[in-house]
C-alpha cells in the first residue's frame, strides 16, 4: 500500500525534496548573509558645521628636530614642514602662491586646499558607486589634539557623518603621519573606504626643474618640463602596494598586474633642489599611490599615498539586482563590514643637495630598510654571477595522449654547469622551470621521470654543493592550483573574494586553475621544504610569493592583505631556517629579509603616456645587498647589445633563458614563447657575456648603485658608492658626456678602483 | 593555443552553454609574433620599438595645440608628415625630425571633417574634403590650385560624393575609395571609370530569383554588391594596395593596371554556381571549427580568443614591397613580405606606449619607420624596426630579386636570434632546394610544416632515390605487389569461408570472427549480403557492427597517424579523437535510426539490428581504402593529391552505395522507392541532429539556470 503510494507519486516527491532542500539552503544562506551584512544606524541628523577649511588662519610651529620643524594651521587642518637645512618650506596643501586658485572651480580650489579626502560607499544601497568628498570643501568640523611632537587632527565630514583622524609629527627627522583605524568613526549609513594623504603636499608647477618619481615597475618618472610633449587627455595614474586591488586571475596575471602593482609603497617629488620622499612604514599594504602629473584639469604635478580603510569588491554578477530592482548585468560593488583593523603609517624625508633625487630617495629607503632589519645583505662573490634559467620539460599535445617534451634532464644541467666552468663560468645562478612530475597541474614536488627522476635531482644537488660559486634553485608556484592537484582542498583550500566566491579560473583545457589561500600555500611551502630537506645542494625559487600578496576571505582561514604578507615572510623565514636558500622572482619590499638572490626584476615599467623615463629604483635600493638579474633575456632580446646595456645600466647579472635541447622542440607546446633557446648555440655567449662583466665590472659588483643620471634620450651615467661611474650608450652613435666619450651601442667604466 | 581547444571553446561558445562563470584564460602578452596562417601564435622578438610620439603640433599656447579627432596621415618622399586634423579643419605638417612647420587651412571654404591626405612628390596637397563633397588640390604652400567636386557619370548619377581615402597615380589620376569600387577621375575632374571591383560570381538562389520571381518581386530583391574598400595607398611599383571587407578572396589587395588583384587570395573567386546550403555552412558552421587551418590575414583569433574578422583601417608599403596593415578592432599591426605571408604580428589595444584605442591611419618613411595615427587617443606613434625585422625585410626582397645565397645568409642571421622563425626555415628550405639538397629542403621544411616546399623537393629526392637504385625498387615494389595479392586472395577467401559459415551453419549464432568476415565479403557482394542478413537477422551477433566501427576508428586514427606528412590535412597535435570519432561515425550510427523511422512508415520490413549491420558494413570501404593507402602515401606528395583524392571519394562512394544497396535488399524497395526513402532517411537524419542540439542547448541552459540559483545562496551577498 505504501509502496504503491510512493510509486505512483514517485515524481512528485522528488520534485518537494528539492524544493525542500533549496527552501532550507537558501533561508541558512540568507540567514548567514544577513549576519554579515553591515547595521547602522537610521537616526542622523547631521550636526552644524563648525568648521571651513578654506579659512586663511595662521601656521603656528608645533614640532621640531635638528632638521625640520613642523608648522600648524588649525583653522586649515593642514601642515607645513620647513627644513633646516636650507630652509625650503613644503606646505601641505596648495595655497595661492603655489597656484592661481581663483580661476579654478569651487570643487577644484578647495581640492587643492584640502589636507585629506575621503571616499565613502552607502551601505544602503547594494550597488552604490563611491563619492568623494575634499575636506578644504566638505569637513565641517575640525578639532586639534597637541600630541609629543606634533598634532592629531580629526577632521569630520558630517554629511555622511564620518570622522578621521590625522597625527602629524616629527620623528628621526622624518614628517610621519599616521591615520589609527581605531579613531575613525562612522555616525550614519556611510562607510568609509579611503583617505588621501594630503595629495598636494609638494605639488610642483611645469615652470619648476624637477618630476615625480613612482613606482611603476623598476621606478618610473615624469618630468615637468616635458609637459608640452604629453597628449591633451593626460590621465593620472594609480598603483597598489604589493599587488592589484582587484583581486582575480584577469587582474593578477596579465598586463593588468603591471598596470596598477607597486613592490614598493614609495613616491617622490622633486622640485629643484629638493625633494620629498614618502614611504608606507605600516599598514603599506593596504595603500596606494596616486600621481597626477600636470595638465589634469590643473597644472600642478602632484602625487601622494592613497590608504585603504576598507576593502571595496566590484562583483561581477550579471544576475543579481540593484537598488531600483533591475538586474544590473555587470559590477556591483560591495564595502566589507569592518574596518582594516591596522594602524597606516607614511613617512616623509626631506631631501635637499645632492641628495634631491630618486638616487637619494633610493638611499634613503635603503637606509630605513637596513635600520629596522628589512633586507639582508647576501652578496658573497666577488663578480656578477651568471643568471641562467633552465627549462626543463613541458607537454605537447599528442593524437591521445600528452606528450612529454623533455628540454633539459638534470643531468643535462650538470653538463651546462660543468662546461660553462670548464670555460672560466665560476658563479651561476641556475633557476629550474617545469621541473616537477605534472607541473602543469601546478605540482610542487616529485621530481619528473623523464628527467631523471629523484636520483638525477639528487645529483644536481651533490652537485650544486660541492662547487661553490654554484646555486641550483628548483622554481615552484605555491600560490595557483588546480582541480587536478594533489592534496589540495578545492574548497578550504582556496582563496575567495568578499562575496564568498573562489578566485578561480576555467582553463582552455577544461581545469579549473585556483589562487591559494595563504594558509594552505604556507603548508604546501613547508610540505615541500620537508621533501627537499636531504637535498642540501638545493635551494628554492619563489615564482609568485614575492609577487602577489592578497586579502582573502575563506572562512575557515581568512587574511587581510597584511596578515597575507605576514604569512608569506613565516614561510619564507620556513625555509631560511631549513637552511635552504631562496631565490624570489617578485620583489615586493617583504621578501628582501630573506632572499638570496632575486630574478625576473622589473628593468622598466607599464609604459604609460605620462611616463618619460624608467629608472632603476628598486635596483639601486637592493643593489650591493642582494644579487639580481632582470626579466630581459639575452637570447629573448631583438639585439643582444641593447639587452647587455641594459642588464649594465641596471647593476644586473646577464640572465639567459635556455633549454639543452633545441628550442625547435617547443613548437606546438604551450612554451613557444620561448622561440630561441638551445644551449649549445648560447653557449660561447654566456662565457663570453661573462667574462666580460667580470673583467670590466666586477668593480661595481656588490656595491650600492649611488646614482642614476639620465644624460639624454640614449645615454646614461651609474654611479656606484666605491666612485666607480658607469656611462652607458643606447644609441647608434658615439655620445659624449662629462667629458668622456661613449662608443656607440657601448659602455666606459670610470673612476673608483678601475 | 592549440588548435583543438580553440574547437572545443568555439563551439562551446557558438551553443551558448557556458557552465561557469569563469573567464577563459587570456593569450600570452607577447609584443610580437606571426601566425603563419594558421590560429597559433609563435612568437618572435621584438620588431619595432617605440621611437617617438606626436601628441600636438607643439605650440603650448595655441588653443588648437592637440589634435582633434585626427582621422588620415601621408608621409611624402622627403619624409615629412602631414596628418589631417578633421576636428580642427586643418592639415598640420612635419619634418622629418618631426618638428611641426606648417598649418593649412583651406583658403576660402574651410575643410569640413576632410578625412584623407595625398601628397604628391611635387609636394602638391590632395585632401579629401569629405562634407564638403570635394577633391581639394593645395600647392607646397597651402595655395588653393583646384577642387574637383562629383565627376559627371552614367554610373554614378544620384549619389553623393563623399571622398575619403584617395591617391593620385604616376599618370595624374586619381583614384578615391567608393563604396566596393575605386573611382578613377583624370587631371580635368572627368569621370574615368570604376577600378577594382571583386568578382561576386554568381549565386544559385539568385539565379532562381531571376528566373522565377515576378518583377514586382525583383524589386525587392536586395542588390546583392560586392564587398566595400575601407583603404588604399600607392605603392612605388605603380600598383594600388588597397583594404577591403572582402572575405572569399582576401581583405588585402594589390591590383594592377586593369584593376585585378594580384596579391595572395584566399580563392580566386569565378563564375560558378555557388551551393547555397554549402555557403551557410561554410560561413556559419565552419568558420569556428576550420579556423586555424587556411591562410587568413591578420588573425582567427584576438587576444582574447574570441573569432574575429579583421578591419583592416589602412595600409602601407614600403620601397620593397613589404606591406602593413593596422587592424581596427584589435589594433594589432600586421606586416606581409611581397607574397602575403605575414612577417610580424605586434601592437594591440591598451593604455600603455605602442598600444592604441582607435587607430585609424599608417604609412612607412623612407627608414621603415611606421607611423601610425590614434583618431581618440589623437597622436601619432612612430615605430622603429629592430635590426632582427630589418634583417627580415633585406632578406625576403633578396630572395625575390633571385640572390639565394645572401638571402640564405640573411635568413641563417635571422635563425641565431630566433631558431623558430617560419619563414627562415621556409627560405633556408627553398635554397637547399635550389641547390639540389633536397633531403635538407625537405627536413627544413617539415619544421615549419611548409608541405609545398616539401612536396617540391620531395618529387625531385624521390627521382634521385628512383635513378640512384632503380632495380632494387622495382625488385622491391614487385615484391610489395605479390605480398599484397597474396594477402588479398587469403582476405577474399577468409571473408567468403565466413559468409558461407554464417549462411550455412543455420544452427548456431554468428561468431565475432564470421561476422567481421562477412562484413568485407559484403563489401563486394553486398546484394548476396545483405538477403543474407535479411533472412538470418536472428543469428546476427549484435557486436560486430560496434567492432567494425571501433575498427574503422582505428584506422582513422592510425591513418592520421602514418599519413605522409605533405597530404596530411591536420597536424597530430591539432588532432582532436572526439571530433574525428564524431565527423566518422555520425553519419552511419545516424543512419540507424534515420532509417529506422523512415521504413517503418513506408512499409519497410528492416530492424534495427540489420540495420545497425549494415551501416557498419558501409564503413569497410572506408578501412580497405584507408588502410594501404595511408602506408603508400609516404611515396606520394601534395602533387598527386587528386590522385589521392579519388580515393578518399571511393571510400565515400562505397559508403553512399552500400546503405543505398542495404536500404533496397532489406526492405523489399524498388530502385525509385530505394532513391525517395534515402532523401527521407537523409532529411530524417537532418531533423534528429537538430533535436538532439536542441536538447543539448536546453539542457545546458538548465544546468547553467541550477548552478546560478545555488550560487545565489552561496554568496554571502545581501
Amino acid at each position: 500500500m505504501v509502496k504503491q503510494f510512493f510509486k505512483e507519486r514517485l515524481g512528485t516527491i522528488i520534485l518537494l525534496v528539492i524544493v525542500a532542500i533549496f527552501v532550507t539552503v537558501g533561508f541558512f544562506s540568507i540567514k548567514k548573509a544577513k549576519n554579515n551584512a553591515i547595521t547602522y544606524s537610521e537616526d542622523y541628523t547631521a550636526p552644524e558645521a563648525t568648521a571651513n577649511l578654506l579659512d586663511e588662519g595662521e601656521y603656528k610651529l608645533v614640532a621640531q628636530t635638528s632638521k625640520l620643524e613642523l608648522y600648524y594651521n588649525d583653522v586649515k587642518g593642514a601642515i607645513q614642514v620647513k627644513n633646516l637645512e636650507n630652509g625650503h618650506l613644503w606646505k601641505g596643501v596648495a595655497d595661492k602662491e603655489v597656484y592661481d586658485i581663483d580661476d579654478l572651480n569651487a570643487q577644484w580650489a578647495a581640492y587643492l586646499q584640502s589636507p585629506i579626502t575621503i571616499s565613502y560607499n552607502d551601505l544602503k544601497k547594494r550597488d552604490s558607486g563611491v563619492t568623494k568628498l575634499y575636506a578644504g570643501r566638505d569637513c565641517g568640523f575640525l578639532e586639534t589634539e597637541y600630541i609629543p611632537n606634533g598634532v592629531a587632527v580629526t577632521y569630520g565630514f558630517l554629511r555622511p557623518g564620518i570622522y578621521v583622524t590625522l597625527e602629524y609629527t616629527l620623528e628621526d627627522d622624518n614628517l610621519v603621519v599616521r591615520v589609527p583605524w581605531e579613531k575613525v568613526r562612522e555616525d550614519f549609513k556611510y562607510a568609509i573606504t579611503t583617505v588621501e594623504v594630503m595629495p598636494y603636499l609638494g605639488a610642483c608647477d611645469n615652470n619648476r626643474d624637477g618630476y615625480l618619481f613612482y613606482p611603476d615597475g623598476s621606478g618610473a618618472i615624469t618630468t615637468y618640463a616635458k609637459v608640452g610633449e604629453r597628449p591633451s587627455n593626460v590621465k593620472g595614474a594609480s598603483y597598489y602596494v604589493y599587488t592589484n586591488k582587484s583581486v582575480s586571475f584577469n587582474t593578477l596575471f596579465t598586463d593588468a598586474y603591471d598596470r596598477y602593482t607597486a613592490s614598493l609603497p614609495v613616491y617622490g617629488i622633486k622640485d629643484g633642489d629638493n625633494a620629498l620622499f614618502a614611504f608606507g612604514t605600516k599598514g603599506a599594504e593596504n595603500s596606494g599611490i596616486i600621481v597626477y602629473p600636470s595638465g589634469y584639469v590643473v597644472d600642478l604635478n602632484h602625487a601622494c599615498f592613497e590608504v585603504y580603510l576598507r576593502n571595496v569588491f566590484n562583483v561581477n554578477m550579471y544576475n543579481v539586482s540593484g537598488s531600483n530592482g533591475v538586474a544590473t548585468g555587470g559590477n556591483v560593488q560591495r564595502v566589507d563590514k569592518n574596518l582594516i583593523k591596522e594602524d597606516k603609517e607614511i613617512r616623509y624625508s626631506f631631501l635637499c643637495g645632492d641628495k634631491a633625487d630618486y638616487g637619494g630617495m633610493a638611499a634613503s629607503y635603503r637606509d630605513y630598510l637596513l635600520d629596522n632589519g628589512l633586507i639582508k645583505n647576501a652578496v658573497t662573490a666577488d663578480t656578477y654571477p651568471l643568471s641562467l634559467r633552465l627549462l626543463m620539460g613541458t607537454q605537447k599535445d599528442g593524437l591521445i595522449f600528452k606528450e612529454y617534451v623533455e628540454m633539459t634532464r638534470f643531468s643535462d644541467v650538470i653538463k651546462i654547469n660543468e662546461s660553462l666552468k670548464e670555460k672560466g663560468v665560476e658563479n651561476i645562478e641556475n633557476i629550474l622551470v617545469y621541473w616537477q612530475k605534472n607541473s602543469e597541474d601546478y605540482e610542487y614536488w616529485g621530481p619528473d621521470r623523464h628527467l631523471g627522476g629523484k636520483s638525477g635531482l639528487k645529483d644536481v644537488s651533490e652537485y650544486a654543493e660541492k662547487n661553490s660559486g654554484i646555486n641550483v634553485f628548483l622554481e615552484n608556484d605555491f600560490l595557483v592550483a588546480s582541480d587536478a592537484t594533489k592534496r589540495f582542498n578545492e574548497d578550504d583550500d582556496v582563496a575567495y573574494d568578499g562575496v564568498n566566491i573562489e578566485i578561480a579560473q576555467e582553463t582552455f583545457e577544461g581545469k579549473t586553475r585556483y589562487l591559494v589561500n595563504p594558509l594552505a600555500a604556507f603548508n604546501r611551502n613547508k610540505a615541500f621544504v620537508k621533501k627537499i630537506k636531504n637535498y642540501d645542494g638545493l635551494g628554492i625559487g619563489y615564482w609568485d610569493i614575492g609577487r602577489y600578496a592578497y586579502a582573502d576571505y575563506n572562512e575557515l582561514h581568512p587574511y587581510t592583505k597584511s596578515e597575507t604578507v605576514r604569512q608569506f615572510t613565516e614561510l619564507l623565514n620556513e625555509s631560511m631556517t631549513n637552511g635552504k636558500k631562496i631565490a624570489s622572482a617578485g620583489s615586493n619590499e617583504y621578501v628582501f629579509k630573506y632572499t638570496d638572490f632575486l630574478y625576473m626584476m622589473k628593468e622598466g615599467n607599464f609604459g604609460l603616456s605620462i611616463t618619460d623615463y624608467e629608472v632603476p629604483f628598486v635596483q639601486m635600493v637592493v643593489s650591493g645587498l642582494i644579487p639580481y638579474s632582470t626579466e630581459g633575456a639575452g637570447n629573448l632580446s631583438y639585439n643582444l647589445d641593447i639587452q647587455k646595456l641594459k642588464w649594465i645600466e641596471y647593476g644586473a647579472s646577464p640572465y639567459f633563458y635556455l633549454t639543452y635541447e633545441s628550442a625547435l622542440n617547443l613548437r606546438d607546446t604551450d612554451m613557444a614563447e620561448l622561440f630561441s633557446s638551445t644551449y649549445a648555440d648560447w653557449e660561447d655567449t654566456l662565457v663570453d657575456t661573462y667574462k666580460e662583466f667580470k673583467d670590466n665590472l666586477s668593480c661595481v659588483y656588490g656595491k650600492q648603485m649611488t646614482d642614476h643620471t639620465i644624460f639624454s634620450e640614449d645615454v646614461r651615467k651609474v654611479g656606484y658608492e666605491n666612485g666607480v661611474v658607469v656611462y652607458v650608450n643606447y644609441g647608434e652613435k658615439d655620445a659624449s658626456a662629462d667629458g668622456y666619450t661613449i662608443p656607440a651601442r657601448g659602455y666606459i667604466v670610470t673612476g673608483g678602483a678601475k | 593555443m592549440k588548435l583543438r581547444k580553440r574547437i572545443s571553446i568555439l563551439l562551446l561558445a557558438a551553443l551558448t552553454v557556458m557552465l561557469s562563470a569563469a573567464t577563459p584564460v587570456s593569450a600570452y602578452d607577447g609584443t610580437s609574433y606571426v601566425t603563419n596562417g594558421t590560429s597559433e601564435r609563435q612568437y618572435v622578438p621584438d620588431s619595432y620599438v617605440i621611437a617617438d610620439i606626436i601628441n600636438n603640433i607643439g605650440d603650448p599656447e595655441n588653443r588648437q595645440n592637440a589634435f582633434k579627432k585626427p582621422l588620415d596621415l601621408f608621409i611624402d618622399k622627403d619624409d615629412n608628415l602631414y596628418i589631417v586634423d578633421s576636428g580642427n579643419s586643418r592639415v598640420v605638417k612635419y619634418n622629418a625630425d618631426h618638428e611641426c612647420i606648417a598649418i593649412f587651412k583651406c583658403p576660402g571654404k574651410a575643410f569640413k571633417n576632410p578625412q584623407g591626405i595625398f601628397v604628391g612628390d611635387d609636394g602638391d596637397m590632395y585632401v579629401a574634403d569629405t562634407d564638403n563633397n570635394r577633391i581639394v588640390h593645395l600647392d607646397a604652400e597651402g595655395n588653393l590650385i583646384e577642387e574637383f567636386t562629383n565627376p559627371e557619370s552614367d554610373l554614378s548619377t544620384g549619389d553623393v560624393f563623399t571622398p575619403s581615402k584617395l591617391v593620385i597615380s604616376e599618370t595624374g589620376y586619381i583614384y578615391v575609395v567608393r563604396g566596393e569600387n575605386i573611382m578613377a577621375i583624370d587631371g580635368n575632374g572627368t569621370f574615368r571609370g570604376y577600378y577594382g571591383q571583386t568578382n561576386i560570381g554568381y549565386n544559385l538562389a539568385e539565379v532562381l530569383t531571376r528566373m522565377f520571381a515576378s518583377d514586382e518581386q525583383k524589386l525587392f530583391v536586395k542588390k546583392r554588391l560586392a564587398s566595400s574598400y575601407v583603404n588604399l595607398t600607392y605603392g612605388d611599383d605603380g600598383m594600388i594596395y588597397a583594404t577591403s571587407m572582402e572575405r572569399e578572396e582576401g581583405e588585402i589587395k594589390k591590383l594592377n593596371a586593369i584593376g585585378n588583384n594580384i596579391y595572395r587570395k584566399y580563392k580566386t573567386v569565378g563564375n560558378t554556381l555557388q551551393n547555397p546550403i554549402k555557403a551557410w555552412i561554410d560561413n556559419n558552421i565552419l568558420k569556428a571549427v576550420v579556423a586555424g587551418q587556411s591562410f587568413k590575414f591578420g588573425e582567427y583569433f584576438d587576444d582574447n580568443g574570441m573569432y574575429m574578422e579583421p578591419l583592416f583601417a589602412d595600409i602601407c608599403v614600403d620601397k620593397n614591397g613589404i606591406v602593413t596593415v593596422i587592424e581596427q578592432h584589435t589594433g594589432k599591426v600586421y606586416q606581409y613580405d611581397q607574397d602575403g605571408r605575414m612577417l610580424v604580428a605586434f601592437g594591440g589595444m591598451g593604455e600603455k606606449k605602442g598600444t592604441f584605442t582607435r587607430p585609424v591611419a599608417i604609412d612607412v618613411d623612407s627608414k621603415g619607420n611606421l607611423y601610425i595615427l590614434d583618431q581618440i587617443n589623437a597622436n601619432v606613434q612612430i615605430f622603429e624596426p629592430t635590426d632582427f625585422i630589418k634583417c627580415i625585410h633585406e632578406a625576403t626582397s633578396t630572395y625575390n630579386n633571385g640572390d639565394y645565397q645572401k638571402s640564405y645568409d640573411l635568413w641563417r642571421q635571422v635563425l641565431t636570434v630566433d631558431e623558430n622563425y617560419d619563414l627562415a626555415h621556409i627560405g633556408i628550405a627553398n635554397t637547399y632546394y635550389k641547390q639540389g639538397e633536397y633531403t635538407k629542403a625537405m627536413d627544413e621544411a617539415k619544421i615549419v610544416g611548409d608541405r609545398d616546399v616539401y612536396t617540391l623537393a620531395f618529387d625531385k629526392y624521390k627521382y634521385v632515390v628512383l635513378r640512384a637504385h632503380f632495380l632494387p625498387i622495382i625488385l622491391l615494389a614487385l615484391a610489395i605487389i605479390v605480398v599484397t595479392l597474396v594477402l588479398i586472395r587469403l582476405f577474399l577467401k577468409a571473408s567468403n569461408k565466413g559468409y558461407w559459415e554464417f549462411i550455412s551453419d543455420k544452427s548456431s549464432k554468428m561468431s565475432i570472427r564470421r561476422g567481421i568476415a562477412y562484413s568485407f565479403y559484403a563489401l563486394f557482394h553486398p546484394f548476396d549480403a545483405m538477403e543474407g542478413l535479411k533472412w538470418n537477422r536472428d543469428r546476427i551477433n549484435r557486436l560486430v557492427p560496434f567492432i567494425i566501427f571501433a575498427l574503422a576508428y582505428v584506422v582513422r586514427m592510425a591513418y592520421l597517424y602514418v599519413v605522409h606528412f605533405p597530404l596530411a590535412s591536420i597536424e597530430i597535435e591539432d588532432v582532436n579523437p572526439w571530433f574525428e570519432l564524431v565527423k566518422l561515425l555520425i553519419v552511419p550510427i545516424s543512419w540507424i535510426p534515420a532509417s529506422f523511422m523512415a521504413t517503418s512508415i513506408s512499409g519497410g520490413e528492416s530492424k534495427i539490428r540489420e540495420i545497425t549491420f549494415a551501416s557498419a558494413i558501409s564503413l569497410t570501404p572506408f578501412i580497405v581504402i584507408n588502410l594501404p593507402l595511408m602506408f603508400l602515401s609516404n611515396i606520394m606528395s601534395k602533387s598527386q593529391k587528386s590522385w589521392y583524392g579519388v580515393f578518399t571519394a571511393l571510400a565515400y562512394f562505397g559508403l553512399f552505395l552500400v546503405l543505398f544497396i542495404a536500404m533496397m535488399v532489406l526492405n523489399n524497395y524498388t530502385f525509385g522507392k530505394t532513391c525517395a526513402m534515402m532523401f527521407m532517411s537523409a532529411f530524417l537524419m537532418l531533423v534528429l541532429w537538430l533535436v538532439l542540439l536542441l536538447c543539448y542547448v536546453l539542457t545546458g541552459r538548465m544546468i547553467q539556470f541550477v548552478i546560478s540559483i545555488i550560487n545565489e545562496f552561496r554568496l554571502n551577498f545581501l
